[in-house]
């Protein structure tokens, strides 16, 4: 397939494979009639070859900004860009090999499906024949055969959308960057068009920047994760390792839910940290937090609920890596595939619970609100995190 | 990355004016056409205001201050000037309002003729109106004397009143059309199903919605009302002189400079502080968006003793527009407009030959100048307003649309002034009575108008669409021909239409710098008018509309457009 420029790469970010992007001390400072506000605050981030990497974080907290500043939008206050080893300082945005899907798709609207599709290539200069043969192949790939006379505005979202991706992906780009492109599509179409989008790209194995704030998609697509917060990066790492093992309270609240469980540090000693938990202790291994800020979380689906007849007499115990407290059932949501639980315990924290049914374990299993219940949680599953929102610098 | 770090010469005053020139730099291809706007706005917009102001500031001028202060006159002038726009204002913001409600909220069965007669005066010659007036309502009026018998002269405060409400009523009328066009349906029938009554809802939620648009239209009429040389010319009478006839006088007739920049700069305080005021406070508020969804359009009103009053004014206006305009007509088709009747087309033959003809073709040369020159820098700042970033934007969006307030008289004024000598030590000759200072003040007139068009046209433009052109590798300048200039095609055919329209029916900014070489058509009518020849000049009138009528229809078959039912890119 001559469409592509790279052989397929499905792989996952491996630290031997080669950098496409560095981003090295980038600031980025707006001045605003309100006076200055530091968007980004000293970036550093390495974006390996071909990989899926997703930038992910509430609005505001400089995600776009970044991924502006990579395609060449906005110029970095300070700091520098390295692609391939080489600078971007000084090379405006048309001459930067990167394309850019947008979250409104900005297709031409005088254009013609092909026309959208040929324009990157027509500036390029590329022969008449080539560019047919190129667009033909694309608009195969994207599902798009028979639509290139289309215009723009007789095409459903979804096929918007695959347009904008064509068009971006036509001129083989060492970089494709992505604004929150599912964002204006409905619930289902952004189920379907995510495994698209991630087919296509391994496919392509093309370098792919990601922005979103939604994430669920950054899960589902991502090699690797940014989790950005108020300008700066919080951690980065595989969906899995950001969802288990969250360094600070904002990532494990951020991804997924998290049932945080306020703790006092008992002892700190040889990679160990023991510490006080619901009239208990338990241990758990250091990640090199210093001993004020500490807090633990919890995933629900990692906390077990079982009826108990009388909570009030259960002593917490912490027995073979498990650790059971009691308390009362007082809210129960059932939601077809699962269940959620609220349990009161009985120094009054609260704690969230999920339930997975199957056919053979549904609802009925489940203790009924205002009920007794003991809850065991296994002591692996805790994770200690920073609990202090980071000082603004 | 701050590309301009200047050693920091302490307070060297060259400073800003390097780091202005540093950013259009900056833009590349882009500073070219900056510097451009900023020329033709510096140049001939605000060098010349400044002349003016500089000139009533000089000794002579300071002496027309106290002497023009003290003397009741010019209070009277004053007086008269601050009347007639109040009242054109309020009188031209209520029959739009009225001929907007008849067109939006009822089932009148002939809206596209009312929608055309409320148009009608956009396109007519500034005083044609003016004669009509006159010789219907005049001191030997057809309907003043010889239908009723009475001996009553129009001319003067009412006459003005009647000729400038109508002649800028469509500002109002098309104001409020876009507006109550794009009301949400869904709040009125949230007020309706609350138990609100009509009228309690129209008190309630229409004309708190509408108190920008009826502010804006009155500000507009009033300072077109203030402005405006031909209607107080024809209709003023002696004793009715306001300041732009003032003006006019001072040079035609005194030849006293001074005294014409004194009472330009009264003339320009007034427009200067109401735009000041729309620009930094009317602008701000919150229009109504219109985001694309269909909202519920509001019911017709039904209610008769609504529909009563509203069709009674309504008929009232449009009688009086068609009556005025029918009988610029019959005097254009008849041997002595008023007195005899006898049809003839001597008239036409006149407008058509001699003097008339050559003035004709020269305005024609000059508007073929000034139109695409107008609208291509129109659209230049237009794009530079809404799509660029850099120091200046501000100053070039308040100065391009500046125009809009300053007077036609006093850009004409202030060209005289500004030029009447060369500059520069012979760089800039002396561009008094050439064709070019004729084709700037066309061009500056035409200019506001153009650049609120595009702006509107761009703003509608997602910024994505230029990134995404830049992203796929295309330059600027090609974004700008592949992508912007094709997407605002229809915007930029109004604009053509727009600063053709403007150059061929303006009077006020060129009346003073018309010399024997160049005549322009409507200082030709102008001059029929003043001698009394009416019949010429309503035939000289109609000439100028078919004209203009024909070259919008020649633009629109070279561009492939239509003019759009939607004229909203008219306004203003």
């Amino acid at each position: 397939m001559t469409v592509l420029n790279r052989p397929m790469s499905g792989k996952p970010a491996d630290p031997t494979d080669t950098v496409a992007v560095r981003v090295v001390g980038v600031q980025k400072i707006f001045d605003t009639k309100r006076g200055r506000h530091e968007a980004l605050k000293s970036i550093d981030l390495e974006i390996t070859d071909g990989e899926f990497l997703t930038i992910l974080g509430p609005s505001g907290c400089g995600k776009t900004t970044l991924l502006r500043i990579l395609a060449g939008f906005e110029t970095p206050t300070k700091g520098d860009l390295l692609l391939d080893g080489k600078s971007l300082t000084n090379v405006p945005p048309n001459k930067r090999p990167m394309a850019m899907v947008f979250q409104s798709y900005a297709l031409f609207p005088h254009m013609t499906v092909a026309e959208n599709i040929a324009y990157g290539l027509k500036i390029a200069k590329i022969s008449k024949a080539e560019i047919k043969e190129r667009t033909d192949v694309v608009l195969s790939i994207m599902d798009l055969v028979g639509l290139g006379d289309r215009l723009p505005t007789q095409l459903s979202g979804g096929q918007q959308q695959r347009v904008a991706l064509a068009r971006a992906v036509v001129v083989r780009p060492r970089v494709l960057l992505f604004d929150e492109p599912l964002s204006n599509l409905d619930a289902r179409l952004r189920d379907q068009m995510r495994s698209e989008l991630r087919r296509i790209q391994r496919q392509l194995g093309v370098t792919s920047v990601y922005v979103t704030h939604d994430q669920s998609e950054a899960m589902a697509m991502s090699d690797r994760i940014v989790v950005m917060s108020e300008g700066h990066i919080e951690q980065v790492g595989t969906p899995s390792e950001i969802y288990r093992q969250p360094t600070s309270l904002f990532v494990a609240d951020f991804i997924g839910k998290a049932n945080v469980l306020t703790t006092s540090v008992a002892s700190q000693s040889n990679g160990t940290l023991t510490l006080n938990i619901l009239d208990t202790q338990i241990q758990l291994p250091d990640p090199g937090l210093s001993s004020s800020e500490i807090t633990t979380v919890l995933r629900p689906e990692d906390v077990n609920v079982s009826r108990h007849p009388s909570p009030n007499d259960h002593v917490p115990r912490n027995e073979s890596g498990i650790l059971e407290v009691a308390g009362w059932l007082r809210g129960v949501e059932y939601l077809g595939s699962s269940t959620h639980l609220t349990i009161e315990l009985l120094d009054g924290t609260l704690l969230a619970a999920v339930e997975q049914h199957t056919a053979l374990r549904g609802p009925q299993d489940l203790p009924e609100e205002g009920a007794g219940v003991v809850v065991s949680m296994p002591i692996a599953a805790f994770r200690a995190v920073s609990a202090e929102e980071r000082l603004l610098v | 990355m701050t590309t301009n770090q200047h050693k920091s010469a302490p307070s060297s005053p060259l400073q800003p004016l390097r780091r202005l020139a540093g950013s259009i730099k900056a833009q590349g291809s882009f500073g070219v056409a900056i510097a451009v706007a900023l020329l033709i706005v510096g140049g001939f917009v605000i060098y010349p205001t400044i002349r003016i102001i500089a000139r009533s500031l000089g000794v002579k001028g300071l002496e027309q201050w106290t002497e023009l202060l003290s003397s009741g006159t010019t209070l009277s002038v004053l007086r008269n000037t601050v009347v007639l726009g109040v009242l054109s204002g309020l009188l031209g913001t209520f029959a739009g309002l009225v001929m907007a409600l008849v067109q939006v909220r009822t089932k009148f069965r002939f809206k596209r003729t009312l929608h055309i007669i409320s148009l009608l005066p956009v396109i007519s010659p500034p005083f044609a109106v003016s004669m009509s007036i006159l010789s219907l309502f005049g001191r030997s009026g057809l309907i003043s004397k010889d239908l009723f018998g009475v001996r009553y002269d129009i001319s003067g405060l009412d006459g003005l009143l009647l000729a400038l409400s109508i002649s800028f009523m469509p500002v109002a009328y098309l104001n409020f059309v876009g507006m109550l066009q794009s009301f949400d349906g869904a709040l009125e029938e949230a007020a309706n199903d609350l138990g609100g009554s009509l009228v309690h809802r129209f008190r309630t939620i229409v004309i708190p919605l509408l108190a920008p648009g009826i502010a804006n239209s009155f500000l507009l009429i009033f300072v077109s009302a203030i402005a405006d040389l031909g209607n107080p010319i024809v209709l003023g009478g002696s004793n009715f002189e306001v300041l732009s006839t003032g003006i006019y006088l001072a040079i035609v007739g005194e030849f006293n400079q001074p005294k014409a920049a004194v009472f330009s700069v009264m003339l320009l305080l007034p427009s200067l502080l109401i735009f000041a005021a729309q620009y930094f406070w009317l602008n701000k508020k919150q229009y109504v968006t219109i985001t694309g969804k269909p909202v519920g359009t509001p019911k017709p009103v039904e209610q008769r003793n609504v529909l009563i009053p509203l069709y009674t004014i309504a008929l009232v206006i449009t009688a009086a527009i068609v009556m005025i305009y029918g009988y610029i007509v019959v005097g254009a088709f008849t041997q002595v407009w008023n007195i005899d009747f006898t049809p003839t087309l001597e008239n036409f033959i006149g407008a058509m030959n001699g003097a008339s003809r050559e003035a004709m073709l020269d305005t024609l040369k000059l508007a073929a100048i000034s139109t695409p020159l107008a609208a291509f820098s129109g659209l230049v700042i237009a794009f530079v307003i809404t799509q660029r970033e850099f120091k200046g934007r501000g100053l070039l969006d308040f100065a391009s649309v500046l125009g809009v307030a300053v007077p036609g008289i006093i850009i004409g004024v202030g060209l005289l002034l500004a030029y009447n000598a060369p500059l520069f030590g012979g760089l800039i000759p002396k561009l008094q009575g050439t064709a070019t200072i004729l084709v700037l003040a066309f061009t500056v007139r035409a200019l506001p108008g153009v650049v609120r068009v595009a702006v509107g046209a761009l703003n509608q433009l997602s910024k994505n669409l230029e990134e995404a052109s830049i992203s796929l590798g295309a330059t600027p300048a090609q974004t700008f021909r592949k992508i912007i200039l094709p997407l605002i095609r229809p915007a930029l055919f109004s604009s053509l239409i727009w600063s053709f329209a403007r150059s061929m029916t303006s009077l006020s900014p060129i009346i003073l710098l018309v010399t024997p070489e160049w005549r322009i058509f409507t200082e030709r009518i102008l001059n029929d008018a003043q001698q009394g020849r009416y019949g010429d000049a309503a035939a000289k009138s109609m000439v100028l509309v078919t004209v203009i009528l024909i070259a919008i229809g020649f633009l629109s078959l070279v561009t492939g457009f239509k003019v759009s039912n939607d004229d909203s890119s008219f306004a203003k």
